[in-house]
């Protein structure tokens, strides 16, 4: 039998469509799958492409908290469509599901309770939104600041740099405290000074110095009062309202500038002191003994800065 | 001292100096104003250099949208209307500009800056703050440190109104200069006895008076002419 050009490239043809019209799996044919295959790249290339957009459009616009935001949600809703078209492919029936979805539900909720309670647990974080990324917050023993938050874990780096990843479930049903939601916030200091020293000239010159600070708010004001007459000091409480963004940077700075200024009006923070008394007789001359010794004080020095320290030049050792 | 000019000038006033200079390679821009120094280099052919009053939201860092000017309190009577001049801390920027690109390259300011909260703790707003005198006739202030902001305080209501602060939000907020004075024009519209609207007026406050570079603009929508608002919320004593 003779087969021409023709007829052997329709067989050829036919024998093609045979192969991706015919079911490997269940009814899914290769075609199907192709399809699968081509639904799928066009989606991961329109989910970048709609993130890119996004970032670009609302890049200047938007809190950057605000657009990660929605480009997660935007993503996953990406993915639910993708995931929805994709189905008819499949042959999946999804009738056959409700059906039997109580059963496949129950099961399910048995397997894969954890992620779907991580699931859940980062949606409610979504929309509830107790944390943003860029916040800095506290779990339990830990502090940092929240990098991402997504569908199944929050990602947060410590102060020290450390990556920590939270299971969204654990993190949803800890206390979390936000130190930045507010947009101020109150930190304080104790202040001791000796028992001859004017309180009130401590109080004004501290005042004074608080005032000067951009980033202590004036309204809420700060207190200053005389909280304790303690065994070795008076000590004077400083509360001082700032920004929440601000408040750390202002703590640090200000308290060794507030030790130098109370020093410069020779205002002393007293170390602690104890008296001892002996109820026995000590077997010393105390004769020649006319009055304790006096206690030492050391009076307020300006620090000399250290100028030309030599250190090794580039390509030189050390001496040690 | 404010004004446009080419890449090679140097100006001073007392304890401030600025000064472009070019040498074989770069333009090279220097800031010296108490012990504080700014130095930057700039690579570019041509080009204008501005300096003029911008929003002072700024400085040390742009921590608020919001400027808070407190005064005396003034008791508003009912359904009037009343002019009064207040003064704003002065912040300058120095603009580079090419074609129609302009950067900033530098802030600084000879006023001390200090910020408030205006509303509760949990959901005010930080604000920049300022305490000024409240003049009724236009102060003239040394345009280095203050500049003159014109509030008109409409009072809505039917009772008498205590009016201490003015909040606005940097966002519209128009800066006129000259020689001798910076200028802002505002509103505040009591709506009731502690809400009150604010917003700014794109006029200066007299003839011949040049208009700044704005740090913070807003997108107008064509053919809608609507001011900026910001609503005090929290109270206007």
């Amino acid at each position: 039998m003779i087969v021409t050009g023709s007829e052997a490239a329709t067989q050829s043809d036919e024998t093609i469509l045979n192969f991706l019209t015919n079911p490997i799996l269940g009814e899914t044919t290769p075609l199907d799958l192709v399809w699968v295959i081509i639904i799928i790249i066009i989606a991961m290339t329109l989910i970048r492409v709609v993130r890119m957009q996004l970032k670009r459009t609302f890049g200047d616009r938007v809190p950057k908290s605000d657009l990660d935001f929605m480009s997660t949600v935007v993503t996953y809703l990406l993915y639910l469509a993708t995931f929805l078209i994709i189905l008819p492919y499949l042959h999946f029936d999804l009738s056959g599901l409700f059906v039997a979805g109580g059963i496949i539900a129950l099961a399910l909720a048995f397997a894969t309770q954890n992620i779907v309670a991580n699931l859940v647990s980062g949606l409610f974080l979504m929309f509830e939104r107790p944390i943003k990324i860029g916040d800095n917050i506290s779990i339990n023993t830990l502090t940092g600041t929240v990098q991402n938050i997504q569908i199944m874990s929050t990602i947060v780096r410590t102060f020290d740099g450390i990556y920590i990843r939270i299971p969204n479930s654990k993190l949803f049903t800890s206390d979390i405290t936000n130190l930045v939601i507010h947009p101020a916030r109150r930190f304080e200091y104790i202040i001791g000074i000796r028992y001859k020293d004017d309180a009130g000239k401590a109080i004004s010159i501290i005042r004074d110095m608080i005032d000067k600070q951009p980033y202590a708010l004036k309204s809420p004001g700060p207190s200053v009062y005389v909280d304790m007459l303690d065994s070795s000091s008076v000590n004077i409480v400083v509360k001082i309202w700032a920004p929440s963004l601000y408040w750390w940077g202002l703590r640090t700075e200000l308290l060794w500038k507030l030790k130098v200024e109370l020093e410069k009006n020779d205002i002393q923070i007293p170390f602690p002191q104890q008296e001892v008394w002996f109820n026995n007789i000590l077997k010393a001359d105390m004769k020649s003994v006319k009055e304790p010794p006096p206690i030492r004080e050391i009076p307020y020095q300006e620090i000399e800065k250290k100028e030309n320290i030599h250190g090794p030049k580039p390509g030189e050792t050390h001496g040690w | 001292m404010y004004g446009r000019y080419g890449y090679q000038f140097c100006v001073e006033k007392g304890d401030l100096k600025v000064c472009f200079s070019k040498d074989e390679d770069f333009i090279r821009y220097y800031r010296g104003l108490g012990d504080k120094t700014v130095e930057r280099i700039v690579a570019s052919d041509s080009g204008t250099v501005y300096i003029n009053p911008v929003e002072p939201l700024n400085l040390p860092d742009e921590v608020t949208r919001y400027l808070e000017i407190r005064f005396e309190p003034i008791l508003i009577e009912p359904e009037t209307v009343r002019k009064i001049y207040l003064t704003f801390p002065i912040e300058i920027g120095v603009f580079l500009g090419k074609s129609d690109a302009i950067q900033l390259i530098d802030v600084f300011s000879r006023m001390p800056q200090k910020y408030s909260l205006y509303g509760p703790t949990d959901t005010g707003v930080i604000t920049r703050y300022y305490w000024s005198a409240v003049y009724l006739h236009r102060p003239l202030p040394d345009p280095w440190y203050e500049g003159v902001l014109e509030l008109t305080i409409h009072n809505t209501t039917k009772g008498w109104v205590e009016v201490s602060r003015a909040v606005f939000e940097n966002y519209g907020m128009k800066i006129y200069f000259d020689e001798e004075l910076v200028s802002m024009k505002g509103n505040m519209q009591i709506i009731k006895q502690t809400i009150a609207e604010t917003s700014f007026v794109d006029k200066p406050l007299r003839e011949g008076m040049q208009k700044s570079l704005e740090l913070y603009y807003s997108r107008k929508i064509p053919g809608v002419e609507r001011a900026v608002y910001y609503t005090m919320e929290e109270g206007v004593s």
